[in-house]
C-alpha cells in the first residue's frame, strides 16, 4: 500500500475523487486483454491535463515510486499493468482534440483520445486517421503510439510509427518534452520514433501531432471463400506480387468463422475453410480492372466463390464482423490467448499450416484471424484458466509459433507489443548487446527504472552495475 | 598507425596519398581513406581508432558531405564503397537486405527486373549509397506519396564505437518488438555508429508514370490550385513548386512563353494508367480558371531539375526549411524579402512543406555579419511559423561562422547523452551534428 502522506500528496494535485485507492475498485487495473498476468496497483490516479501528469510523476520520482501508464486497457501483451507494483496514471480524462489543421493534415491531441472519435470528428471533412486496430472503438491514440499499433489497413498505410509526427512526453522525473512537431523533418536524432512502441517504459506520452488523410474516392470489398487455408494464403501471396498492394488483406479460418456464426449469425459457405477479405481503395477509375486481377487470382487458387461487398452497409457490416472476432472466440471458450508474430509474407501458407500442426500436437483449439497481407498472425489459442495443464500447454503452444516465425526471419510481435507476456522470449530474437542497447536507451529516459517497469526487457543488469 | 591499418585491410584497399584531396570535408583533409571489404574488418578500424583516438568519418559516396558543420578533426575516412552486396532479396515479400554502401542506382536495376523499385529519389539518385541516404535522411520529391526513407526500413545491422554489432528489426514488412532503434539511426549523420546493414520494403513499380508542369501567374494561384487539390480524390506523387527565378539558370528550349516569368507546380502521377490519365484530366479541369498552361512534354525536363539542383548552385546557400503548409505563402514572401538583393530561388516538396531557399552571395562579399543575420532571420522565419530549419550548403568561409543546425536547443540534452552513451570517446563524426554532437 501506498504511504498515505504520497496519498495526500497525489490527492491534491487532481483531486480527491480522481485517485482510487480501494483494493476493490483496483481489481479493474490488474491486467489488460492479456489475462494470464495479473497484478494490481496501489492506486490508480487519473490526471486531467499535462501539468498534473508532471506533478504526479515529480512525486513519485522523489519517493522512486513506479509508475505504469495505461490507456483504454485493450492491450495484448501485458503492457499496461503494474506488474512490480506502484501506480497506474490512467489518461482516459485526457480526451481533448486540441486542434484539427486538414491544410496541413495534421491533427493535436491528447493521448486519451479514442481512436476512432478522430476519424468520426474528421470525417466530416472527408478525413481519417489511418491506424485501426480492431479495438479502436475503445483504445485510445496514446495507446496505440506506445505499443506502434496497426489493424487491418496497416497493409497500405503503415503501422502507428507512420502517423506520429510529434509528441509530448513526460519523463520519469516530471519534466515534460516535446518531440517533433507540425512537420516532417527535425533536426537531431528522431526522438520521437524511438518512443513510439517503448510501450511506456521511456515515458508518458501526454500528447500527439498525428497526419490525417483525405479519405480515398472509392473502396471495393471483396470476400473470397477456400476449400482450403493453403489456397487462401497463396491467393494473398500472388497478389501483393502481381504488382497490387490492397488497402486491408485478411484471412479468417473455419474455426472463427464457426464462431463468428454463432455469434453474428454471419453466412458462409460450408465448405470453406478460409474466407478471404481483400479491400482496395483510391480513385475508382481503374478500380474494376484491379479487382478484375484479384478476383482473377483467387480463382486460379480454387475459391470456392468470389464476391463483392454490394454497398456501403455490407462492407461496414463486413469490418464489424471481423473486428469483432476476437470477442466472438470469448463465447464459445472460457478464455484465448491472441498470438502476434510475422513472417515474410509468401510464409504465411506455410505458418497458418504450421500453427494447426501445434494445435494438434498440443490438444488446443487455434482460431485464425490475421493480417495475411503483411504477414501478421493471430493464432487465438483457446483455454479455460480453471485447467492448469490447459493454460501450461497454452503457453508452450504459443512459443512454439513464436518460434517458428524466427526460424522464417520474422519476429514475435507485428503490433501488439511485448509487455510482460513476450518478455521471456525477446532473447529468442535479440542478442544480449542488442537488448543491452536498448537498456542504455532506457537509462537515458528513464535511469531510476520508475517508467513501466517489468515491460519489454527486465532491468537486471542495470543494477549490476 | 599506416602499419596497422594496411595489416586490416591490405595495401590495396588504403589510400594515403595526394588522392586524400578528394576526401576532403570542409577543406579538411583526412590521413587516410580506408575501404574495409567486410564488417570484420569495419570493426577492427573501429577499435585501432579508438585505440589511438583517432576520428572516424563514415563514407558512402560523398555527394552529401557537404551537410553537417565543419568537424572539429578528422583522421580516417571510413569507405563503405567495397561493402555493396545484396544479401538477400525476396521479390515476393517486397523486401530486400543490403549492404550499407551499395549505390541506390545498382540496387534499384537489380531490383526493376522484377519490376520492383526502392520508392525514394533523394538528390544524386545516380551515385548516392544506401547508408549515405538513411544517415542524412535524404529523400526527394516522392515522399509525397511514398513517405521518407525511415518508413522503408525492416531493420540494421549497425557497428558501434566499441566494436560490438548490434542488430535491430526483422527482415519482416511490421513490427512491434523492442525499441525502433533503426529510427534513432536515420538522419543522425554517423555520428553513433557505422551502419553496415540495411533491411528495405519494396514497392511494385506503377504500371504508367506521369506529370505535368501548369504556369500560375501569383503564388496565391498556385495555393489556391493545391487547395483544390487537396479537397479533391487526385492522390498526386508529387506536387512541387518552382519559383520563376528558377528559370535564367536552365537551358533555354525549355524556358519559353508558355513557362517563362511564372510560378511552375510540377504534379506527379503514377499507377494504372486509365486512373493516371483519369488524374490529369481532373488537373486540367481544376486549374482553368488560372489560365495555367499545362505542358506534359516538359514535365521530365523539370523533374530532373528539381532532382538535381544542387550541382547547379555548387557555391551557393542552400537552406533547406521545413514550414507547415498553410504557412507557405506566407514564408515564401518573407524570405524572398529578405534576400531579395541575392535574387533567390524557391524549389519546394509542397505537400511535405519542405522548401529549398537558394542564391549565391557575392564574391567579394566582405561584411560576414551580412552571413548571420541572414542565417538568423530565416532561421527565425522559419521556426515562427512552426517549422524547422538547416543549411544544407554553404561557402566555406561562411560556415565558419554558423551552425548549420541552427540555435535549436530543444532535447539537446538527451540527444547529447546518446552520443556520450553510444560513442564516448566522440570517434564517429565529431563535431558536425546538432548542438556540436
Amino acid at each position: 500500500m501506498l504511504d498515505s502522506r504520497v496519498i495526500e500528496k497525489l490527492e491534491f494535485v487532481v483531486g480527491k475523487e480522481y485517485v482510487i485507492k480501494d483494493l476493490n475498485e483496483l481489481i479493474v487495473f490488474e491486467c489488460d486483454g492479456f489475462t494470464l498476468d495479473k497484478s494490481a496497483p496501489e492506486a490508480a490516479i487519473f490526471p486531467g491535463n499535462t501539468e498534473e501528469v508532471s506533478e504526479i510523476v515529480r512525486i513519485l520520482y522523489d519517493e522512486n515510486i513506479q509508475f505504469t501508464s495505461r490507456g483504454a486497457g485493450t492491450g495484448l501483451s501485458g503492457g499496461c499493468l503494474a506488474s512490480k507494483g506502484g501506480v497506474i496514471i490512467c489518461l482516459s480524462r485526457m480526451n481533448r482534440i486540441l486542434e484539427i489543421d486538414y491544410k496541413n493534415g495534421t491533427a493535436i491531441v491528447e493521448s486519451g483520445v479514442i481512436n476512432l472519435q478522430l476519424t468520426n470528428k474528421t470525417s466530416k471533412n472527408d478525413y481519417f486517421f489511418a491506424p485501426d486496430p480492431s479495438s479502436q472503438m475503445a483504445n485510445t491514440i496514446g495507446g496505440n503510439a506506445a505499443t506502434n499499433a496497426g489493424g487491418p489497413h496497416t497493409l497500405k498505410y503503415g503501422s502507428s510509427i507512420n502517423h506520429v509526427f510529434g509528441l509530448e512526453v513526460v519523463l520519469s522525473d516530471g519534466s515534460i518534452k516535446q518531440f517533433g512537431g507540425k512537420v516532417e523533418d527535425i533536426n537531431g536524432f528522431d526522438l520521437t520514433g524511438l518512443i513510439i512502441g517503448s510501450e511506456g517504459t521511456l515515458g508518458i506520452i501526454t500528447k500527439l501531432i498525428v497526419k490525417i488523410l483525405h479519405i480515398p474516392e472509392g473502396v471495393k470489398t471483396f470476400l473470397a471463400n477456400f476449400g482450403s487455408m493453403y489456397n487462401a494464403t497463396k491467393s494473398c501471396s500472388e497478389i501483393i506480387s502481381s504488382g497490387i498492394i490492397p488497402a486491408a488483406m485478411e484471412i479468417i479460418d473455419y474455426v472463427m468463422l464457426s464462431a463468428l456464426k454463432k455469434a453474428f449469425d454471419f453466412e458462409f459457405s460450408e465448405n470453406a475453410k478460409a474466407l478471404l477479405i481483400i479491400e482496395i481503395d483510391g480513385i475508382k477509375q481503374g478500380m474494376d480492372r484491379m479487382g478484375e486481377k484479384i478476383i482473377n487470382i483467387c480463382n486460379k487458387n480454387n475459391a470456392l466463390e468470389v464476391k463483392v461487398a454490394k454497398d456501403d452497409e455490407e462492407r461496414t457490416l463486413l469490418w464489424a464482423a471481423r473486428k469483432s472476432a476476437f470477442g466472438a472466440v470469448g463465447r464459445i471458450s472460457p478464455n484465448y490467448l491472441t498470438n502476434d508474430g510475422v513472417v515474410p509474407r509468401t510464409k504465411i501458407p506455410e505458418m497458418i499450416e504450421y500453427v494447426y500442426e501445434v494445435g494438434e500436437k498440443y490438444s488446443l483449439k487455434i482460431a485464425n484471424t490475421f493480417h495475411a497481407g503483411d504477414g501478421n498472425i493471430h493464432p487465438l489459442i483457446m483455454y479455460d484458466e480453471r485447467n492448469p495443464d490447459q493454460v501450461d500447454r497454452t503457453f508452450r503452444a504459443a512459443a512454439e509459433i513464436m518460434k517458428k516465425c524466427i526460424e522464417f526471419s520474422g519476429t514475435i510481435s507485428g503490433e501488439h507489443g511485448i509487455g510482460t507476456y513476450k518478455k521471456k522470449y525477446m532473447k529468442w530474437i535479440f542478442s544480449e548487446n542488442d537488448i543491452k542497447f536498448m537498456r542504455s536507451i532506457k537509462k537515458i529516459f528513464d535511469p531510476r527504472g520508475l517508467s513501466n517497469p517489468g515491460k519489454i526487457f527486465d532491468l537486471l543488469s542495470l543494477k549490476r552495475k | 598507425m599506416k602499419k596497422e591499418l594496411v595489416e586490416i585491410v591490405s595495401e590495396k584497399n588504403l589510400i594515403f596519398d595526394g588522392r586524400i584531396d578528394n576526401y576532403k570535408v570542409d577543406g579538411k583533409k583526412p590521413e587516410y581513406i580506408v575501404f574495409p571489404e567486410n564488417v570484420k574488418q569495419i570493426s577492427k578500424i573501429i577499435e585501432l581508432a579508438a585505440k589511438e583516438d583517432s576520428k572516424i568519418i563514415p563514407w558512402g559516396s560523398g555527394t552529401k558531405i557537404c551537410i553537417g558543420n565543419i568537424p572539429t578533426k578528422i583522421d580516417i575516412v571510413l569507405s563503405l564503397e567495397n561493402i555493396n552486396k545484396i544479401i538477400e532479396f525476396n521479390p515476393g515479400d517486397l523486401t530486400v537486405y543490403v549492404e550499407a554502401g551499395i549505390k541506390l542506382s545498382d540496387l534499384n536495376q537489380i531490383l526493376f527486373k522484377e519490376g520492383l523499385f526502392l520508392p525514394v529519389d533523394p538528390p544524386f539518385s545516380d551515385s548516392c549509397t544506401i547508408g549515405g541516404i538513411v544517415n542524412t535522411d535524404s529523400n526527394g520529391p516522392l515522399r509525397q506519396k511514398y513517405g521518407k526513407i525511415k518508413e522503408m526500413i525492416t531493420g540494421m545491422k549497425i557497428m558501434l564505437a566499441d566494436g560490438s554489432v548490434v542488430n535491430t528489426g526483422a527482415k519482416v514488412v511490421k513490427n512491434a518488438s523492442g525499441y525502433n532503434i533503426s529510427r534513432l539511426y536515420v538522419g543522425s549523420m554517423g555520428t553513433i555508429g557505422v551502419v553496415t546493414e540495411i533491411g528495405l520494403k519494396l514497392q511494385p513499380i506503377p504500371e504508367t508514370i506521369k506529370n505535368a508542369i501548369l504556369t500560375f501567374e501569383s503564388i496565391s494561384d498556385f495555393i489556391d490550385f493545391t487547395d483544390s487539390v487537396r479537397n479533391s480524390f487526385l492522390i498526386p506523387s508529387y506536387i512541387e513548386y518552382i519559383s520563376p527565378s528558377f528559370l535564367k539558370y536552365l537551358s533555354n528550349e525549355y524556358v519559353d512563353e508558355a513557362t517563362g516569368n511564372h510560378h511552375l507546380c510540377l504534379l506527379g502521377f503514377d499507377g494504372f494508367s486509365e486512373t493516371v490519365d483519369w488524374q490529369i484530366e481532373q488537373v486540367k479541369s481544376l486549374c482553368e480558371k488560372y489560365k495555367s498552361i499545362i505542358s506534359s512534354e516538359k514535365g521530365d525536363f523539370f523533374l530532373d531539375q528539381v532532382r538535381n539542383f544542387r550541382s547547379l548552385f555548387e557555391n551557393s546557400v542552400i537552406f533547406k526549411i521545413n514550414i507547415v503548409i498553410p504557412e507557405f505563402e506566407n514564408v515564401l514572401k518573407k524570405i524572398k524579402k529578405i534576400t531579395l538583393e541575392y535574387e533567390p530561388v524557391f524549389i519546394s516538396h509542397f505537400r511535405s512543406g519542405i522548401i529549398y531557399v537558394i542564391f549565391k552571395l557575392p564574391e567579394n562579399l566582405d561584411d560576414e555579419g551580412v552571413v548571420d543575420e541572414l542565417t538568423n532571420r530565416i532561421e527565425k522565419t522559419a521556426v515562427d511559423s512552426g517549422g524547422s530549419y538547416m543549411v544544407e550548403n554553404i561557402p566555406l568561409k561562411f560556415k565558419e561562422r554558423i551552425s548549420v543546425w541552427g540555435s535549436m536547443e530543444n532535447n539537446l540534452e538527451i540527444m547529447k547523452k546518446i552520443k556520450q552513451q553510444f560513442d564516448p570517446n566522440n570517434i564517429f563524426n565529431p563535431g558536425r551534428f546538432v548542438g556540436g554532437i
